[in-house]
């Protein structure tokens, strides 16, 4: 009589469960397959072979685990994880730079979709974009406030300190200016609307798609490009702007009226030698570095959080996968930019 | 004859072959599936609406032919038929009100204010009680339900797919709501394709019915339906006591 499935008729041992356990075990006879696997592991560390019997082989590597359970030697193991390095390195590059493809790809999509349905009569989308402005840039104002003044603050007088040896005021504008409001003022803000927004538009895109409501909306006849991620993206960029501007004269005018307490009335020169020390080539590269970055963590925010599928364990995954890449693409795109601003 | 639904042999993915369902349902007509839950009927209702996969020789909407080439024209009709599920449910970040506006804001770029107005009228045409400013999570299923309807009713569909209207109602609530969908049916000139459990409504307001067996099998007339099921399956016992399951139908 023939059966079906994986339980033989005698109600034994299913035979795929035989066929799992006899290979994973390099062809040992059913007796062996009656131990517990913790016995094979730990005689496994008793004989101090590298492999260990009952780990579960790498793809690709079964054949390679045999052969050196044969020759019963630790040198080719130890060689094929060292010469594994490089490929694993570069499996971890291409699979960032895919990301970084994909990213921009679905940013451009997204922005061009928006483009196309003439976003600025369309309502729906238009307000998109203004209540996005109100949660990232409006709503983030006093905490900009507290951290704008503390850094300012705290690195003002060292930083006139330091270049008091210059003596110039012009020169001592520049160096504040270049180093609180053009470099750090638009990374901290970028780290702020990660926190903030970023993480706040990932969950809240994938609580959405896991709840069939981006379903919904596209049943409407509405694209989620259109009414959610292109405004992400646009109100996002603005907020980030705006913030970064903010922050910057936060920082220096609060650092400027506190270093004369702190070191001497001479200081107060400063004020109007920093709205000098600003040229139209470094407010071309903050506005763009700004809008950028807004992008970027929205973007990321967006496109991780539309990754999830079905399971609710998948929200705080694709949320931190966004944080991390966020901060990641906005570092290298800060130090991308202090490269191309060297003389 | 203006149909509003027209397909030959459909069948959707991962049916019985035996459930094959031919259908010419004309415009301003009522459509009745009826099944018990869990019977595959939410996926015949999808396939329908060109939600779901399925095979079939013709497959037409409002005159559109979904298996036409055409993606975009596929889509728009697709988009101007309406389906009512807790499948697919409001915005959670938007009020009632402001779920109902989304669709006349998009597409027909209304103003803001006008369509706050055309919003407050929806809801009005489907009774909805509740408080409008009210988000989703704070309304119950019935009031959901109704914003569901009042949202769908914006883009102006002239086909409506509604899933399982009657689901929380007693048999004394039901008609209430039997009579507001076939009002808003004749008020918005739509189309009704309900799939329901409740057999009193296909009994009393349906021009055709599908029954589902009790194996997710499309039938085509009451007396098959009952004819397939004999009296000790759960599907009797369930007619039964929906006070459905008459002596007439045990005689068949």
């Amino acid at each position: 009589m023939s059966h079906f499935g994986p339980y033989p008729p005698d109600g034994g041992v299913p035979v795929s469960c035989l066929g799992a356990a006899v290979s994973s075990f390099g062809g040992g006879t059913s007796s062996t397959c009656a131990l517990p696997s913790g016995f094979h592991n730990r005689m496994h560390r008793l004989q101090g072979t590298v492999t260990g019997g009952c780990r579960r082989p790498r793809r690709g590597q079964l054949l390679g685990d045999a052969s050196s359970q044969v020759q019963g030697s630790r040198w080719p193991a130890v060689g094929r994880r060292v010469g594994g390095f490089p490929g694993a390195v570069g499996r971890s590059a291409s699979a960032s730079l895919l990301f970084v493809v994909d990213l921009v790809t679905f940013m451009l999509q997204a922005l061009l979709h928006w483009w196309q349905r003439s976003p600025v009569r369309n309502r729906a989308t238009r307000r998109a974009v203004v209540v996005q402005i109100l949660f990232s840039g409006v709503d983030a104002l006093p905490l900009l406030l507290l951290i704008g003044l503390a850094m300012g603050m705290a690195l003002t007088p060292p930083l006139l300190m330091a270049g008091s040896s210059i003596g110039e005021s012009e020169e001592l504008a520049r160096l504040l200016v270049v180093g609180l409001a053009l470099q750090l003022g638009p990374l901290l803000t970028a780290v702020i609307l990660i926190g903030r927004s970023g993480s706040a538009i990932a969950v809240d895109l994938a609580q959405m798609k896991l709840n069939r409501e981006v379903a919904a909306l596209d049943l409407l006849g509405i694209r989620l490009t259109d009414y959610f991620v292109a405004p992400r993206l646009i109100g996002g960029a603005i907020s980030q702007l705006a913030l970064a501007i903010y922050f910057a004269a936060v920082a220096l005018i609060g650092g400027s009226l506190i270093s004369p307490l702190l070191l001497s009335t001479e200081q107060l020169s400063l004020l109007p030698a920093l709205a000098t020390a600003i040229t139209p080539g470094d407010g071309l590269i903050f506005i763009f570095k700004n809008l950028l970055f807004g992008m970027v963590v929205t973007g990321t925010a967006c496109f991780c959080a539309l990754k999830v599928e079905v399971s609710r364990t998948e929200v705080p995954q694709r949320t931190q996968q966004a944080i991390a890449s966020s901060y990641a693409l906005v570092f290298v795109i800060a130090a991308f930019f202090s490269l191309l601003e060297l003389p | 004859m203006n149909l509003a639904l027209q397909c030959r042999n459909l069948t959707p993915a991962g049916y019985p072959s035996s459930a094959a369902v031919d259908l010419d349902v004309p415009a301003g007509s009522v459509l009745v599936i009826a099944a018990r839950g869990g019977h595959h009927r939410n996926r015949l209702l999808f396939a329908l609406a060109g939600l779901e996969p399925a095979q079939c020789q013709t497959h037409s909407l409002c005159g559109v032919d979904l298996l036409a080439p055409d993606r975009r024209r596929r889509r728009r009709a697709r988009n101007g038929s309406a389906v009512i599920s807790h499948a697919f449910p409001l915005l959670s970040n938007l009020s009632a009100c402001a779920n109902v506006m989304l669709p006349l804001m998009y597409h027909r770029r209304m103003p803001r204010r006008d369509a706050m107005a055309a919003a407050h009228e929806l809801l009005d045409a489907v009774a909805f009680k509740a408080d409008r400013d009210a988000l989703p999570a704070f309304l119950n299923q019935d009031a959901r339900w109704r914003a569901l309807l009042a949202r769908a009713l914006g883009n102006g569909p002239p086909i409506l797919f509604l899933d399982e209207p009657f689901e929380l109602d007693s048999v004394e609530e039901w008609r209430t709501l039997a009579d507001l969908l076939l009002a808003v049916a004749e008020q918005f000139n739509c189309t009704l394709v309900v799939e329901t459990a409740h057999l009193e409504f296909a009994r009393h307001h349906a021009d055709q019915t599908i029954y589902l067996d009790a194996q997710g099998s499309a039938v085509f007339s009451c007396e098959q339906a009952f004819a397939l099921t004999n009296r000790h399956t759960s599907w009797v016992a369930y007619l039964r006591r929906l006070g459905t399951y008459t002596h007439s139908h045990a005689a068949i």
